[in-house]
C-alpha cells in the first residue's frame, strides 16, 4: 500500500485528508512504518537489533511491558528513546524514567541530544503535567517519592533502568504461599515503585544487561513488573517447584526450553556477537595505565597522622549531626589531593574555633557553614540517599559534650596539620605523577596513538582548581587549552564558550535547550574544538558525551564503582573509534589505597587490562565484564568502604578489613559467575544465524521505509504550506531536502517566526517527523479542509492499476472509513469504499486507493452518481467484513499464545499438586503396611491416625486438582476475560468523509 | 459494526455445530482425556467471542451440541453459564437438537430439564418439528430438529417453499448428512439441492466435523457445514471453525470460516532418531494432539536417547511434555541390545557370563523370551553406565 506514488502537483483536499490520516494512524508494531517513524524524531541511525527491540517493546506496551536485556554496550538508551519518541508521537503524554541517581544526567543528556526530549528531573511534588520525568530510584522508592508519584496522575509508560539492581528483589516480599506482603521489610524501594505501577496499571520497560544475577527468583521478580496478572511464571512457590531444582540458583533439569519459551514472551535480548556485523563502529577495548608515585616522608607522615586522627572515636570536630558524612567526606578529599586535604583541615579548624566561647554566632551551635562547605566541595548530591532500605541513612550520633580544653587541644593539633600540609602542597607527589601521565599521553599522540586530548576527573572542586593552576604553572598546558566543568558553570569562560557554541552550531532543533543544558553542550563543544584538557568534577561524569577523546584520568577514585564506570563511559561509549586509556594513580606505600584499587581493577574488572607506564601488564582484564560485574557486585562497595572507615580505629584495622572485603568480593564474583554460566543460556539460545537473518532484513528494508515516510511527510506539509499560502522554499542537500519556511501567522505558535527543517537525515537540522508541530498543524488543517460532500473528477495515473481502465466513464461514491481495533495492540486502518454505478460490491480496496492517488479535481457540475446511500452502506459493511479477517489473523496468533500462557499457569500448579498427590498416596500405602504389621494396639492406633491425617490432606489436594482441572481459579478467569476482550472486542468504525466521483 | 442508523438492512450470522459437549476420550490418559473434554467447553468462549467481534445478528447452532441426549450437569451448566454472561437481548441464539443429542422426552431439551430454565430468554431451543423465527424485518429462520439418533427422512422437507413475493432472507437450520456415498449408510439425508428447492438463501447444517461448502463449487445459495469447532479425531478434514455469514440487501451470502480451535490433531510417525529429534524440537507442539508411531530398531545407547526424547515429548511428573497431548504407539520401537558389551566397557566376569546367556536367549526362537532378554540386556547396559 505504501509503495504507491502521489501525483505531481498540489493534492486535492480529499487526498490531503487521506494522506494525513494514513500518516498518523496507529500501526501494528511490526508494520515497517511504525518502527521506522521514531528514527526521524531522533538523531540516531539505529542498528537492526535496536529496531527489533523497539518492535518487541511496542508490541508489549498494552500487555504490561517487557524486559529489554541486550548485552552491555548495545544501546538500550537508543532503544528506549525510540520507544518513548514513538509513544509520544502517538499521543502518550507522561513518561516516568527511574534510574540509579548517577545515571540521571546521562539519560537527560542523551534524551535531549538524540531525541530532542528535554526530560525533567522530578523531585517530590514535581511530577505533575506532561513530559518525560527522570527520577533517581531512591527517591522514586521513598515514601515521599511514592506519595508524589501517586498524587501526580497516571504515567503512560515507566522505564526502569538497571532493573536487576533493586527491583528484582521484589520476590522477597512474597511469602511461602505466594501472597504479596504489604508490610514486609524487604525490598521497600521496589515495593513502593510497584505500588505506583500497579495503581496506575502502568506499562513498564525494564532495562538490564543481566536479568539473572544470583537467582532465578530475581528473574521471576522482574517478570512480575511486565506481566501484571502474573500468569506467565505463576506464583513464586509454584515457580520454584516447577523451575528451580531445590535451589533458586539452579534450574530444574530439563526445564531450559520451557522457561526460555515463556521468557520469550516478555524478554528481548541481543548478544554482542549477534549484533557485531551490523555495527558501523565496532566495540573498542579499554585498558588502564597505572602511574605509581611515592610520597615524600613528610607527606607520608602527614597522611598517617591525619588518618589516625580521623579514626579516633572521640574527636570533637566531627561530633553531632552529619558526623558520618563529614568524616567520609574528609577521607575522600584527603585521597583527592594535598590541596583538598589542606582545605579540609582549614574547615575543621574553623569548625573547632566556632565551638570556643566567644565565637561569633550562637555559642556551641552547630557550625553548619563549615560542614556544608566541605560537602559542597564534593558536589555530592548522591549523599542524599533517601530512605531506601533503611541502611544508608544511619542515625546521627548524639553530640559529644566537649570541654573548652578539649576543643583547644584538638584545634592546636589540627593547626599543626595545617602547617605541615602547606609545606606538602608545594611539593605534591601525585601532581608530579599527573605531569608524567600528561607527557606520556602527548608522546603517544605524537606516535599516532590517541587524539592527544585528556579528560581529568576529580571529586573535589578544590582539587580541580589545584590541577588547573599547577598544569598551567608547569608550562605543559596553557590556560586556553583547559576547560573546566563542574556542577555550577557560571564563569566568564563558560559564558564565552556558550557564545562560541551558539555561533558555531546552527542549532535547528524543535526544542530549545534550557540554559543549564546549553552550557553543558557548550563546554563539551569547547573541549572538542578548542581545548585539550577537560577537568571535570563528578557533575561531568554524568551524561557528557566525550567519545571524541580516548584518554581519561581518574585523579582520585570515587568509592562507588558505578561512578567510575560512569566516568569511563563518557569516553568509552558508542561512537568511540579508538581503544580507551584510563589513567589511575597509586601511592606505592599506601596499602589501603592499593587494596581498594585491586578490588576495583581485579575483582570488578573496571578498567580492563592494567599496564604500568612502561607497558608492563599488571592485570589481564576482561573489559566486557566490567559493566556486568560493577552492576552485580559494585552496588554495595561504597557502603562497605564507608563502614570500614567508620568502624576502624587504626590504619591496620582498615587494611585488614579491606583485605577481608577483597576476599568477600572475590567469592561473590565466583558465585555470580557460576550462576551466570548456568543460567545465561536460558535467555541466550537464539540461533545466531536466524537472528542475523532478521537483522539483515531490517537493515535492507529500513532505507526504503524511511524514504516513503519522508515522501509522505513532505506531501502533507507541502500541501499545507501551499493551501495556506505560507511562503517556503526547498533546497536539496546531500542526505536530505531542506525546507525553509518564512514567518507566518498560519504556522503553529512555536514556529511562527519561521524555521528550517530537514526532510531526511541531517546532522545540523532536526528532521521532519510525526511529532513535529508543522506535521501536527498540517494534519489538523487537512482534517478541517473537507466540509461538505465533494464531487470530483478522477483521472487515473497512466501506469497505476490497469484494472481501472474498465471503469473509465463510470460514476460512483466513495466513503473513507477508519477502523480502530482495540486488541493486543491498538491499531487503526483506513479503508476506502468505492461503489460505482451498476456494481453490487465495492471496488477492490487496492483499486480504490489507486483512485485516491490519481489526479483529482473538483467537478461540481458533474452529474451526481446513481448510487443510493443504502447501497453504499451495504458495500461498506460487506467490504469491512472481508477485510477484518486480515487483522484477525495477527490477533489470533497473539490470542493463542496468551491462551497457552493461561493453560500453563494452571498446568504448572496441577503438576505440583499431582506430584503431591502421588507422594501422599505412597505415604498412605506405607502407613497401611505399618498398620497391618503392627503388633500392639498403640502402634496400630498411631498408624490409623496417620492414615486418616494423610487421607484428609489427600482429599484436599484432590479437591484442588479437580478445581484446577475445571479451571475454577480467579486469576485464570481474569486473564481469560482479559484476553477474550482483547481478541473479540468489535472494531470501532467511523466514516471520515464521503464524496461523489466520476472516473475520467 | 454498522455505520448507519438503519442497521437492519444487512444480516450477519454465526453458524456453528457439533460441539459434542461431554464427549469422553477413552483412548487417552486420564489427564489428557480431561483436557480434551474441557477444550470442548473452552471453545464456546471463542465462539461467543467471535459472534461479538463480528456483531452478528444471530447465532445458529446446528445440532450435536452435546455428545448425548442426557449429558452430565457440568456440561449443560457450563454452557448455560457462558450464555448467561452475555447480555444479548438483540442477538438470539438457536440451539438445534442433532442426532447425538436428539429431541427426546427427558433429554436435555425437555422443557422440565433445569438446563432449559437456566437459559436466558434470547436463547431458543428448537423443540418443535418446525420452528419459524423472524431474525429481522427482512429475514426469517426455519429450523427442524432431530427427534432420534437415526432416521431416513430429509429434515429440510419440513421447510416450506418460498412463497411468491416473499423477498425476505430465508435461512434453514437442520442437522443431517448430504453425503450419499454408495455403501455408506446416510443418517437424516439432506438433498444437496435442498436450499434451492426450498427457496432458502442459506442452509445451515451440522453433522460432519469438517468445514464444507455443499456443493463444493460454492454456488449460491450456500449450504454449509461449519464442522466441529474443536476437533474430536485424527481423521477430520478442516475441523476447528465456525462460519460467519454476511447477507447484503440482495440476499447474497458471503461465508467465511473463522478458526476457533485451540487444538490441532496430528498423526505422524518417525523412523529414525534424527526424525524423532526434529519432531521434539518443533516449536508448534504445545497445541498439538499428537499420535506418534515410532518405528525403528535401536542399539542400547540409541534406545536410551529415544527414551529421553520421548520423555521430552510426553512429559513427566516433574515437567510438562513438549507435545500438548501425546498418544504414543511404540509397538514398532525395537531394541537391539545384543551388542551391549561394546558400550559397557570392562565388565566383571560374572556379568560377562550373564550377558552371554542373555545374548543366547535373545537369539532364541520364542519372540517373547527374546524380547525379555533384550530388555534385560538394556537394563544391564543402563546399570553399568550408572555405575
Amino acid at each position: 500500500m505504501t509503495t504507491s506514488r502521489w501525483p505531481a502537483g498540489p493534492l486535492h483536499p480529499v487526498q490531503r485528508r487521506y494522506l494525513a490520516e494514513d500518516l498518523v494512524r496507529l500501526r501494528r508494531s511490526d508494520e515497517q512504518r511504525r518502527y521506522a517513524a521514531p528514527q526521524r524524531a531522533a538523531r540516531v541511525d539505529p542498528n537492526p537489533h535496536q529496531i527489533e527491540a523497539v518492535i518487541f517493546a511496542l508490541a508489549r506496551v498494552r500487555e504490561g511491558g517487557c524486559i529489554l536485556a541486550d548485552e552491555v554496550g548495545l544501546g538500550k538508551t537508543i532503544e528506549t528513546g525510540l520507544v518513548i519518541a514513538q509513544l509520544l508521537a502517538e499521543g502518550a503524554r507522561r513518561v516516568l524514567l527511574i534510574a540509579p541517581k548517577p545515571l540521571l544526567g546521562q539519560w537527560r543528556q542523551e534524551l535531549f541530544q538524540l531525541f530532542d526530549i528535554e526530560a525533567r528531573e522530578g523531585e517530590s511534588g514535581g511530577f505533575t503535567g506532561d513530559g518525560v520525568f527522570l527520577v533517581g530510584r531512591e527517591l522514586a522508592g521513598s515514601q515521599r517519592g511514592r506519595d508524589a508519584l501517586l498524587g501526580s496522575g497516571r504515567f503512560d509508560l515507566c522505564v526502569i533502568d538497571e532493573a536487576h539492581e533493586v527491583f528484582a528483589g521484589i520476590y522477597k516480599r512474597f511469602d511461602a504461599f505466594g501472597q504479596y506482603l504489604l508490610d514486609a521489610k524487604d525490598a521497600r524501594t521496589a515495593a513502593r515503585v510497584r505500588e505506583v505501577l500497579v495503581a496506575g496499571g502502568i506499562p513498564v520497560l525494564l532495562l538490564t544487561a543481566t536479568p539473572i544475577q544470583n537467582s532465578l527468583a530475581e528473574l521471576w521478580g522482574l517478570v512480575q513488573y511486565v506481566d501484571p496478572l502474573g500468569t506467565l511464571l505463576g506464583d513464586l512457590p509454584t515457580f520454584r517447584e516447577v523451575f528451580c531444582g531445590g535451589d533458586d540458583r539452579v534450574l530444574a533439569r530439563g526445564q531450559e526450553d520451557e522457561l526460555r519459551t515463556r521468557l520469550k514472551t516478555v524478554l528481548q535480548r541481543t548478544l554482542r556477537r549477534q549484533a557485531k556485523e551490523f555495527l558501523e563502529k565496532p566495540f573498542v577495548d579499554r585498558h588502564a595505565r597505572l602511574f605509581k608515585y611515592t610520597m615524600s616522608p613528610i607527606e607520608r607522615e602527614l597522611y598517617d597522622d591525619v588518618t589516625a586522627y580521623l579514626l579516633e572515636p572521640g574527636i570533637v570536630a566531627f561530633q553531632g549531626r552529619q558526623r558520618q558524612l563529614l568524616l567520609i567526606g574528609f577521607h575522600r578529599r584527603m585521597a583527592s589531593s594535598t590541596r583538598a586535604l589542606a582545605a579540609s583541615l582549614e574547615r575543621v579548624a574553623s569548625r573547632l574555633r566556632a565551638m570556643l566561647p566567644g565565637a561569633p554566632g550562637p555559642a556551641k551551635a552547630e557550625p553548619e557553614p563549615e560542614a556544608n562547605a566541605m560537602l559542597a566541595d564534593l558536589e555530592d548530591t548522591d549523599l542524599d540517599s533517601g530512605d531506601d532500605e533503611g541502611e544508608a541513612a544511619t542515625p546521627d550520633e548524639p553530640p559529644i559534650i566537649a570541654g573548652e580544653a578539649a576543643v583547644r587541644r584538638e584545634l592546636q593539633r589540627v593547626e599543626g596539620y595545617i602547617r605541615r600540609a602547606e609545606l606538602v602542597v608545594q611539593d605534591d607527589s601525585k601532581l608530579r605523577a599527573l605531569l608524567q601521565a600528561l607527557a606520556f599521553v602527548e608522546d603517544h599522540s605524537r606516535r599516532g596513538k590517541g587524539a592527544g586530548k585528556l579528560v581529568i576527573f576529580t571529586e573535589s572542586l578544590v582539587t580541580q582548581e589545584h590541577i588547573r593552576d599547577r598544569l598551567i604553572e608547569s608550562g605543559m598546558v596553557t590556560s586556553a587549552e583547559i576547560t573546566l566543568f563542574r556542577g555550577n558553570n557560571d564563569s566568564p569562560r563558560a559564558r564565552e564558550a556558550l557564545v562560541r557554541w551558539r555561533e558555531d552550531v546552527a542549532f535547528a532543533s524543535n526544542s530549545r535547550p534550557s540554559a543549564d543544558m546549553a552550557v553543558r553542550l557548550a563546554l563539551v563543544h569547547e573541549f572538542q574544538h578548542r581545548s585539550r584538557v577537560f577537568i571535570s568534577t563528578e557533575a561531568g561524569a554524568k551524561g557528557l558525551n566525550l567519545q571524541f577523546c580516548d584518554t581519561l584520568v581518574n585523579y582520585d577514585l570515587p568509592w562507588n564503582p558505578q561512578r567510575i564506570e560512569q566516568r569511563i563511559g563518557r569516553c568509552h561509549r558508542y561512537g568511540q573509534r579508538h581503544p580507551v586509556t584510563v589513567i589511575n594513580f597509586l601511592a606505592e606505600d599506601n596499602e589501603a589505597q592499593q587494596l581498594t584499587f585491586e578490588i576495583l581493577s581485579q575483582k570488578l574488572e573496571l578498567f580492563g587490562t592494567v599496564l604500568d607506564a612502561s607497558d608492563q601488564v599488571l592485570h589481564h582484564g576482561d573489559a566486557l565484564q566490567s559493566g556486568i560485574l560493577t552492576s552485580a557486585l559494585g552496588a554495595e562497595l561504597e557502603l562497605e568502604l564507608r563502614k570500614i572507615y567508620e568502624r576502624s580505629r587504626t590504619i591496620d584495622e582498615v587494611t585488614s578489613e579491606l583485605r577481608a572485603l577483597r576476599e568477600r568480593i572475590a567469592d561473590e564474583r565466583q558465585r555470580f559467575e557460576q550462576t551466570h554460566a548456568r543460567t545465561a543460556a536460558l535467555i541466550e539460545k537464539h540461533f545466531d544465524e536466524d537472528v542475523r537473518r532478521v537483522f539483515r532484513l531490517r537493515q535492507a528494508e529500513l532505507p526504503l521505509v524511511l524514504a516513503e515516510l519522508d515522501r509522505d511527510l513532505r506531501h502533507v506539509v507541502a500541501s499545507f504550506l501551499e493551501a495556506r499560502e505560507i511562503p517556503h522554499s526547498w533546497s536539496r542537500r546531500e542526505t536530505c531536502e531542506l525546507l525553509t519556511v518564512a514567518p507566518s501567522e498560519h504556522l503553529p505558535p512555536a514556529l511562527r517566526g519561521g524555521f528550517s527543517v530537514a526532510i531526511g537525515t541531517s546532522a545540523e537540522h532536526g528532521s521532519l517527523n510525526l511529532g513535529h508541530p508543522l506535521v501536527n498543524a498540517a494534519v489538523a488543517d487537512a482534517r478541517a479542509a473537507i466540509r461538505s460532500r465533494p464531487r470530483v473528477a478522477i483521472v487515473p495515473l497512466k501506469d497505476a492499476a490497469p484494472a481501472l481502465e474498465v471503469h473509465r466513464g463510470k460514476r460512483g461514491s466513495m466513503r473513507l472509513c477508519k477502523l480502530t481495533f482495540d486488541g493486543f495492540e491498538r491499531i487503526e486502518r483506513l479503508v476506502a469504499v468505492v461503489l460505482l454505478e451498476g456494481m453490487e460490491h465495492a471496488l477492490d480496496p487496492v483499486l480504490a486507493e489507486a483512485l485516491l492517488r490519481a489526479e483529482v479535481r473538483d467537478a461540481p457540475d458533474a452529474e451526481p452518481p446513481r448510487v443510493g446511500s443504502d447501497d453504499l452502506d451495504d458495500a461498506t459493511d460487506e467490504l469491512l467484513f472481508r477485510l477484518q479477517r486480515e487483522v484477525d489473523q495477527a490477533e489470533q496468533a497473539r490470542f493463542e499464545l496468551a491462551a497457552q500462557q493461561a493453560e500453563k499457569f494452571i498446568e504448572d500448579r496441577l503438576l505440583v499438586l499431582r506430584r503431591r498427590r502421588t507422594s501422599l498416596e505412597a505415604s498412605i500405602q506405607q502407613s497401611e503396611r505399618k498398620r497391618d504389621a503392627a503388633t500392639g494396639s498403640d502402634a496400630r492406633t498411631e498408624a490409623e491416625r496417620r492414615i486418616l491425617q494423610t487421607e484428609v490432606e489427600h482429599s484436599e489436594v484432590q479437591a484442588a486438582v479437580e478445581r484446577l482441572e475445571r479451571r475454577d481459579d480467579a486469576t485464570f478467569q481474569r486473564f481469560q476475560d482479559h484476553i477474550q476482550r482483547r481478541r473479540y472486542t468489535p472494531p470501532e468504525i467511523i466514516s471520515l468523509f464521503e464524496m461523489e466521483l466520476v472516473v475520467e | 459494526m454498522t455505520l448507519h442508523a438503519e442497521a437492519e438492512v444487512v444480516l450477519k450470522l454465526l453458524h456453528t455445530a457439533d460441539w459434542h459437549l461431554g464427549r469422553k476420550f477413552a483412548a487417552f490418559r486420564d489427564e489428557d482425556a480431561t483436557t480434551l473434554s474441557r477444550a470442548r467447553m473452552t471453545v464456546l468462549d471463542r465462539i461467543l467471542g467471535a459472534a461479538e467481534r463480528h456483531a452478528v445478528d444471530a447465532v445458529l447452532c446446528a445440532g450435536d451440541l452435546f455428545d448425548e441426549p442426557t449429558p452430565g450437569k457440568e456440561w449443560w451448566e457450563g454452557l448455560a453459564q457462558r450464555l448467561q454472561q452475555r447480555r444479548w437481548e438483540n442477538r438470539p441464539v438457536f440451539l438445534l437438537p442433532g442426532n447425538h443429542d436428539p429431541l427426546l422426552p427427558d433429554s436435555i431439551w425437555d422443557e422440565g430439564h433445569p438446563f432449559r430454565s437456566a437459559l436466558p430468554p434470547w436463547v431458543h431451543v428448537i423443540d418443535r418439528d418446525l420452528c419459524e423465527h423472524p431474525l429481522s424485518a427482512n429475514a426469517v429462520l426455519y429450523a427442524v430438529p432431530c427427534r432420534s439418533r437415526a432416521g431416513q427422512s430429509d429434515p429440510t422437507e419440513r421447510i416450506p417453499h418460498r412463497a411468491p413475493g416473499d423477498e425476505r432472507i430465508r435461512i434453514g437450520l437442520v442437522h443431517g448428512s448430504t453425503f450419499d456415498v454408495p455403501g455408506c449408510q446416510t443418517n437424516f439425508p439432506i438433498a444437496t439441492d435442498a436450499a434451492i428447492e426450498r427457496g432458502l438463501d442459506y442452509l445451515a447444517i451440522g453433522d460432519t466435523h469438517g468445514f464444507r461448502f455443499v456443493p463444493p463449487d460454492r454456488t449460491q445459495p450456500p449450504t454449509i457445514y461449519p464442522g466441529t469447532p474443536e476437533p474430536t479425531a485424527f481423521d477430520e478434514r478442516d475441523p476447528g471453525n465456525v462460519a460467519v455469514v454476511f447477507f447484503n440487501r440482495r440476499r447474497r451470502a458471503q461465508v467465511q470460516p473463522e478458526p476457533v480451535a485451540h487444538w490441532t490433531w496430528e498423526d505422524c510417525s518417525v523412523g529414525s532418531l534424527a526424525e524423532l529429534r526434529t519432531l521434539r524440537d518443533r516449536s508448534d507442539l504445545e497445541r498439538r494432539v499428537l499420535r506418534l508411531r515410532v518405528e525403528m530398531r535401536l542399539s542400547a545407547p540409541e534406545y536410551e536417547q529415544a527414551e529421553r526424547l520421548l520423555d521430552d515429548l510426553q512429559g513427566s511428573p516433574a515437567r510438562h511434555g513438549r507435545a500438548g497431548v501425546l498418544v504414543l504407539d511404540r509397538e514398532g520401537l525395537a531394541l537391539q541390545a545384543t551388542d551391549v558389551e561394546a558400550y559397557c566397557g570392562e565388565l566383571p566376569e560374572v556379568l560377562q557370563m550373564a550377558v552371554r546367556r542373555l545374548q543366547e536367549r535373545a537369539a532364541a526362537s520364542d519372540p517373547h523370551d527374546a524380547a525379555v532378554a533384550q530388555r534385560a540386556l538394556y537394563h544391564l547396559y543402563k546399570a553399568s553406565r550408572a555405575s
